[in-house]
């Protein structure tokens, strides 16, 4: 066959060629893969981690299964265990935000029946004179850190470490029949569904339907998550329903430095309270800020972790040392000034 | 290609195949431009070309392991790039796209906005050429494949790929004169 001869028509095309105008980047293609991969991942695993026996009572269970059993403390007063969180995320990517969401929502509401989950027989007197919802009722900070105190010890401890196995299959529940199992404890699991949306150039979404399990309680969850694919941040939404016309609404938000979740209980749709912790990391420095909004009544403060027993709250006007004296009991000491 | 990139190639993909993607900047530097011009040449747009190129991309990555290291993997991206947008063209036109693409005589006129000399030049290409022939001498021309490696990615006979190209070249010395410099 005769040579072809293209140099001519070669040098033409080459001559009006010109680089593609092309937008898409390595980062991206990079992002949009590993988010593939995480949820490939997600709730697609086997961890190997020890159950809490079911001897337990729920509410040591939960608890226990979030929280990392703190070690003696052996720090000396003014300087920080180093074994608490350093860190502003919850590991375990976003399954182990969703289980931390899911399961810390029993440690903010104090409605009904889940109020038992995470108190002792003896606070529940001190905690329905809390739950007085009406709006004539100023609440002071020390009420205000009595409810919000387990979500920070909740998030802090979660912080360290979080216990759960996932597994695939067919699992039959009150409302449907569901693809995954997350058990956290014995008595505390939740099943759920992801349906994942596709993905469009900005933005990716995963629908999770599912229910909580808590003792002999179930609660529908729902939820989504997204991945701003622009950003590369993800954010994820569960909603817990405490009954018809109740429920918890919590909201992450991640961000390079910082992780952010929001707690919000509504009843018939109207906000009834509000606990958001922020926990940032700034040049090498932790710190985590609380707003705790209730009725008309608003605080913002910052949380230092001492360890796992002892924790400072700034308001900015004065400190005050939090000790844990139980499970979600705390004595309150007033000190003079910001703690240094 | 030149022998150097396609070494480069190789190394990169001996690094990502290890879980490096620190260097999937260089490879993706490397490799974009022959694979946009590849899916371009089939979808004819190039925001949906660009779609396509991400999926390829993800698609290179989760499939990287099972690659042979030895062997440059533009061929494999390309392949990979060319059967989304075919996929891609079909699915957007709701008929068989193989059918009417092997069938089809020419592209279509050339677009009044063109601006661009290159764009120009590329419409004058697909308006002379079928859409095979077009793909076949841009992969040759612009992504420097041989008639081999573009048999090879086209799944097509090497003697069917060269007669193809041969046709496209005819072609367009006609078509093309005006292009051409003094």
């Amino acid at each position: 066959m005769r040579k072809i001869d293209d140099q001519k028509i070669k040098s033409i095309i080459k001559q009006h060629q010109s680089d593609p105008k092309i937008q898409l980047t390595a980062s991206e293609i990079l992002h949009t893969y590993e988010v593939r991969q995480e949820h490939k991942k997600i709730f697609n695993k086997k961890k190997n981690w020890v159950l809490i026996p079911s001897t337990l009572t729920l509410a040591a269970a939960m608890t226990a299964a979030i929280v990392i059993i703190a070690q003696p403390n052996t720090t000396s007063s003014g300087t920080t265990d180093p074994s608490v969180l350093r860190q502003a995320e919850i590991p375990g990517g976003t399954e182990g935000e969703f289980v931390f969401m899911t399961a810390s929502s029993l440690a903010f509401s104090d409605t009904d029946g889940l109020i038992e989950v995470f108190k002792l027989e003896e606070e529940k007197d001190v905690l329905k004179s809390n739950s007085n919802t009406s709006s004539s009722v100023t609440y002071s900070i020390e009420e205000t850190l009595d409810y919000t105190m387990p979500l920070v010890e909740t998030f802090t401890q979660a912080s360290s470490g979080l216990d759960f196995t996932t597994d695939q299959g067919e699992f039959v529940g009150v409302y449907n029949t569901y693809q995954y199992q997350v058990q956290i404890s014995a008595e505390l699991y939740i099943y759920c569904n992801m349906t994942f949306e596709d993905a469009d150039e900005e933005e990716s979404e995963t629908e999770i339907v599912g229910e909580l399990h808590a003792n002999e309680n179930v609660y529908r969850v729902d939820g989504e998550k997204e991945v701003d694919l622009n950003d590369m941040e993800t954010d994820l939404k569960i909603n817990v329903h405490l009954s018809n016309t109740r429920k918890i609404s919590i909201q992450s938000e991640n961000e390079e430095t910082e992780q952010k979740f929001s707690y919000s209980e509504y009843e018939d749709e109207t906000l009834v309270s509000n606990v958001e912790i922020k926990a940032e990391v700034e040049d090498g420095q932790y710190s985590l800020q609380v707003d705790a909004t209730r009725n008309a009544n608003q605080y913002r403060f910052e949380v230092q972790v001492q360890n796992r027993e002892t924790y400072y709250i700034n308001t900015g006007d004065e400190t005050i040392e939090v000790k844990v004296v139980g499970r979600h009991r705390y004595e309150y000491k007033h000190m003079m000034g910001p703690n240094k | 290609m030149k022998d150097t990139e396609q070494e480069i190639l190789i190394a990169l993909l001996s690094k990502i195949q290890s879980g490096d993607l620190t260097v999937f900047d260089e490879f993706f530097a490397l490799t974009k431009k022959a694979l946009f011009y590849s899916v371009v040449a089939i979808l004819r747009d190039e925001d949906s070309s660009e779609d396509i190129m991400q999926e390829a991309y993800i698609r290179f990555l989760e499939n990287v392991k099972t690659l042979d290291s030895n062997k440059n993997p533009l061929g494999y991206l390309l392949r990979i790039g060319r059967n989304l947008a075919i996929d891609y063209q079909r699915k957007k036109q709701k008929e068989s796209y193989l059918e009417e693409y092997d069938n089809t005589e020419a592209y279509g006129a050339v677009d009044a906005e063109v601006d661009d000399d290159f764009e120009r030049v590329q419409a004058r290409m697909r308006e002379l050429l079928r859409p095979e022939e077009y793909e076949i001498v841009i992969l040759h021309v612009i992504n420097e494949l041989s008639h081999k490696e573009i048999a090879k990615i086209m799944k097509k006979p090497l003697g069917t790929v060269t007669w193809t190209y041969r046709n496209a070249i005819k072609k367009l010395e006609k078509g093309l004169s005006e292009y051409a410099q003094d």
